[in-house]
């Protein structure tokens, strides 16, 4: 049964890297992201949180088939992505943009913005003559916040918020339905940031946008996504609708998370929740919970039998043996 | 380690396998007949046929290939066409005159193309730096026969101070007066080579200093309230020499065979003159045999030269998987 | 109380390589008492980072310094001829930087990189001395297995690990003042938090300056806070009173940027205009061209400093009427 509100279905989808790459060794493997199961809305934002080694960078690189995966199933439109080659693909390119963290590094520092924009359009042939391809490019500029002038102007006459903008314009022109941002406003000023996070609600509204929201800063994923993902050590350990992420915490990693971030109040003096060690590397994994190293709620059957996730309560999933909703209150 | 050494060993097996098989065929490509090389005018057809199948160069070109590998198999190496002698008494005459300058002139090209490399990235764009500049453009661009020629005229000719030619004076005497001998005939030859080769160490010197100052773990010495000589010395340097290692093990895979412009000029008995005069006389067998000697020594020296790397910067693991 | 650090008018200006001038650090003056935290916050460009290295005397090759003076423990840094300046640096005062990743030597082993420091300033102890100080140290930053990890090399500890042997660096001679230059930026969340509480612990009794462009940090870690924009200090004074009540426009305005967990509105406040480059600073308040109160004043000279409480002055035309 499709669900018309299903933007993108996730099962099972696992990437696994071989990172022993000699002919005489057996294959040692690095765990990236390992059973991811989620349905993405349409017109929603999915927020993806984690740390380093968590596999948000990567399970985006996956749905966008930059990469491809060892295992799973990604349905789009009714049909599985994954195995599809690349000629066959085209369609996806449009739909799918991405947004990633270095503003800088993602525009050639040769071509003007106004022909990196325009780029896609030339390749999948959306328009026929210049003026139209010069117009729509120019449209765009002007919905992010810049000039239609800028066209002709080079990335490096820019600041790090502008490129940014133009990275939207540039993942916009081409009308896509869904748009993965990874880390996409990490690398910004606050002011900055602020005015970019403005402009990526603005946006959703205006063109039904659905978006992937790949951050570490919990803050800004709060602040953007209907439904969070937490991530970790490339497992999901927590999904739950954005408010209820913060008020009803399941996972002891999420309180972690959560308990971590530095409040500007300074009369708010929590008690923080500190783990141990350092993140491990995904690589020769414990059998068991993945957490379990570092968790502080841990016992004795977590390092051996591995948890699955489970619905706490409708649309919240939680991997976690031991976990209970509400262990966000009063604790 | 070991594995990594087979491995090593093994892949250079295949490059100087490949490497004698490409200069087998590239050589009896060359549009001339090595035996009209060897022959009178007045010699009989007859005559002609017998020494071409005397070389088996009758045969056709895989069936000598074939020869030659089995010849290989065995140690042997072949027999020079120009003068009927063991190739590899040939190769190990003329080697040690190479070892010389070689030795000589990379000694001499580290000795002070490092200081002086150092000595212009402290002060970069200063009055030092800069004619260093000038002088390293003069010893890279110039051309190595005109500079031979002119010291052999200038020093040699005009001023009769240096031997304008060969290894020694024959005939060769014995002991301490013989090394002097070699030694001032090396003088000049040494010092072309030394030209180009030190100019490469200062550049690739300077520049990694240069990037090398830059790094933030230099400000971090420093902020523990080191001065400049310690930091220089005890951050700076070990980062700074890896290219110029690297550089170094090249320039000498290079000059074990390529120094040939400066021997011929010199008329200096090693294997790069060795090379060409065996080409002039299309004596394939010497040639294949220098090539070959060249390949492995390439092949050992890269080997040698990523150890050495290895040893010094921790990051670099030999052949394993770094996680 | 005494002051530990006092800058005083301190002007400094960028040189680019073509020759050309401009001017970064307009007039800083600020002070840090004995015993306590101050945090020096603002986004890219702001100066925070170089005022920073100013008492470290370690300025990048294109920093011209002015005029003013850096007083440390009362005496100017700035007039200290550089062999002095290898006394000071890593005893008095010690920093840690943002990036442990290009910080630390990665040809020589971490034992050594600690012990060097130590070394510096004691080099009478012997060997054995120093290896015991450098593992007490390892300890005493939390670093597991000390023994086997003086003989590791940077690229085989993790970032938090790493920023916890800058961390030991630094505080190896016991200086007075410690300096952090976004020191957990480059940081995981969780690691951070386990740096910052370390810190925390380390810096009982001694002094201690945090430049961040994070406020959240600010708030919990520090006792004081100075607000820099474009060069120029628009607002300082005890955190409570800066980021519960703050005065200057720009102050307001990062706060109501910041999507806190507590936000629940769909839209940040939004400071209209950029970040200026030094090229494009402007004269009088630099912060002028983006704030919803400017007046013409505010282009033409640069305000005073008024005083609007014990703990708190700001810069600012808006409280004109309160200038001291």
């Amino acid at each position: 049964m499709m669900d018309e509100n299903v933007l993108l279905r996730v099962r099972a989808l696992t990437k696994h890297f071989n990172i022993n790459n000699s002919w005489f060794s057996k294959p040692l493997l690095l765990h990236a992201v390992d059973d991811m199961n989620f349905d993405l809305i349409r017109g929603q934002t999915l927020g993806v949180v984690g740390e380093s080694g968590s596999g948000k960078s990567t399970l985006a690189r996956l749905l966008l088939k930059l990469i491809p995966a060892t295992s799973g199933e990604v349905t789009y439109r009714g049909q599985n992505i994954l195995p599809l080659k690349e000629r066959q693909s085209n369609f996806l390119r449009r739909d799918m943009q991405m947004i990633f963290q270095d503003p800088y590094a993602s525009l050639d520092p040769r071509i003007r913005i106004g022909d990196s924009i325009a780029e896609p359009l030339w390749e999948h042939k959306l328009y026929r003559t210049k003026d139209e391809v010069l117009e729509r490019v120019g449209t765009m500029l002007e919905r992010v916040g810049l000039q239609r002038e800028m066209v002709h102007r080079f990335p490096h006459e820019f600041s790090g918020g502008q490129h940014q903008r133009i990275n939207i314009a540039r993942a916009l022109v081409m009308n896509p339905r869904l748009i993965i941002c990874d880390e996409a406003v990490s690398s910004l000023d606050v002011s900055v940031q602020a005015q970019v996070l403005n402009l990526f609600n603005q946006l959703k509204e205006e063109f039904d946008l659905t978006y992937i929201f790949i951050s570490h800063d919990l803050s800004v994923v709060k602040f953007v996504s209907d439904t969070i993902i937490v991530m970790y050590l490339g497992e999901m350990m927590e999904q739950a609708p954005a408010g209820e992420l913060f008020t009803e915490t399941a996972h002891p990693y999420t309180k972690a998370l959560i308990s971590a971030i530095p409040n500007p109040n300074p009369t708010v003096k929590k008690k923080r929740i500190l783990l141990e060690g350092d993140i491990p590397g995904a690589v020769n994994l414990p059998s068991g919970c993945r957490f379990c190293s570092r968790c502080y709620m841990a016992q004795s059957d977590c390092e051996s039998t591995h948890p699955e996730l489970r619905e706490i309560s409708p649309d919240h999933w939680v991997r976690c043996h031991y976990s209970k909703a509400g262990i966000g209150r009063g604790d | 380690m070991g594995k990594y050494l087979i491995r090593r060993v093994v892949r250079g097996l295949l490059t100087v396998f490949v490497s004698i098989s490409f200069t087998f065929f590239l050589l009896r490509l060359i549009p001339a007949d090595p035996v009209s090389m060897m022959i009178d005018p007045k010699m009989s057809a007859e005559t002609v046929a017998k020494m071409t199948a005397q070389f088996g160069l009758d045969k056709p070109l895989f069936i000598q290939y074939f020869i030659y590998l089995g010849q290989l198999l065995q140690g042997n190496f072949g027999v020079s066409f120009k003068n009927r002698d063991l190739v590899t008494s040939i190769l190990l005459q003329k080697l040690p005159w190479t070892l010389i300058l070689l030795s000589l002139s990379v000694s001499l090209a580290l000795l002070v193309g490092i200081p002086v490399g150092i000595k212009a990235a402290k002060k970069r764009n200063g009055i030092f730096d800069r004619s260093i500049n000038i002088v390293t453009m003069i010893g890279i661009s110039i051309f190595i026969p005109f500079l031979s020629f002119s010291l052999l005229y200038l020093f040699g000719y005009l001023l009769r101070l240096l031997p304008t030619g060969g290894a020694y004076t024959p005939p060769p005497i014995k002991g301490l007066a013989f090394t002097v001998d070699v030694l001032r005939h090396a003088v000049l030859p040494t010092f072309t080579l030394f030209i180009g080769n030190c100019t490469s160490i200062i550049l690739y010197t300077r520049n990694s200093m240069i990037e090398v100052q830059k790094e933030d773990y230099i400000r971090t010495a420093f902020a523990k309230g080191w001065d400049d000589r310690y930091v220089t010395r005890r951050h700076a340097l070990k980062n700074a020499m890896i290219p110029t290692i690297t550089a170094t093990g090249i320039m000498i895979s290079s000059l074990m065979g390529g120094a040939i412009m400066t021997e011929t000029i010199y008329s200096w008995p090693g294997i790069g003159r060795q090379i060409f005069d065996s080409v002039a006389a299309l004596d394939y067998p010497v040639l294949q045999g220098a090539f070959l000697f060249l390949s492995v020594t390439t092949v050992l020296i890269n080997i040698l030269t990523d150890l050495v790397l290895a040893w010094i910067d921790p990051r670099v693991k030999l052949g394993g998987v770094r996680i | 109380m005494a002051d530990i650090l006092r800058f005083e008018n301190f002007r400094l200006d960028l040189q680019n390589d073509e020759g050309q001038r401009y001017n970064l650090l307009d007039d800083i003056s600020f002070s840090l008492p004995d015993g306590k935290a101050l945090g020096i916050v603002g986004e890219s460009g702001c100066g925070k980072s170089i005022t920073s290295l100013a008492v470290m005397r370690l300025l990048p090759a294109a920093a011209r310094v002015v005029g003013g003076s850096v007083y440390l423990k009362g005496e100017d840094l700035l007039k200290k001829t550089e062999q002095e300046m290898y006394q000071i640096r890593g005893r008095d005062v010690a920093m840690v930087f943002q990036d442990p990743v290009t910080c630390l030597n990665p040809v020589l082993t971490i034992g050594f990189q600690i012990a060097e420091a130590i070394r510096r300033h004691n080099p009478e102890d012997s060997d054995a001395a120093i290896k015991d100080r450098t593992l007490a140290l390892l300890n005493r930053v939390g670093i597991p297995n000390p023994e086997k990890r003086i003989k590791n090399y940077p690229h085989q500890f993790s970032g938090g690990m790493r920023q916890r042997t800058m961390i030991a660096m630094a505080i190896a001679c016991s200086p007075g003042l410690l300096i952090a230059d976004e020191a957990t930026t480059a940081l995981d969340v969780t690691i951070q938090a386990q740096v910052l509480d370390l810190m925390m612990r380390l810096k009982e009794g001694g002094s201690f300056m945090f430049i961040t462009h994070n406020l959240g940090i600010v708030a919990e870690v520090c006792d004081e806070v100075t607000v820099m924009y474009a060069g120029q200090i628009v607002e300082a004074g005890a955190v409570e009173e800066v980021f519960l009540h703050p005065a200057h426009p720009y102050t307001k305005g990062l706060l109501l940027a910041l999507p806190t967990l507590e936000f629940t509105g769909k839209k940040l406040y939004n400071i209209p205009g950029v970040v200026p480059t030094v090229q494009n600073f402007t004269t009088g308040c630099r912060y002028a061209p983006r704030c919803d109160y400017a007046k013409p004043v505010c282009s033409e000279s640069k305000p005073v400093r008024c005083v609007l409480n014990d703990n708190h002055n700001v810069a600012c035309y808006l409280y004109e009427e309160v200038r001291v």
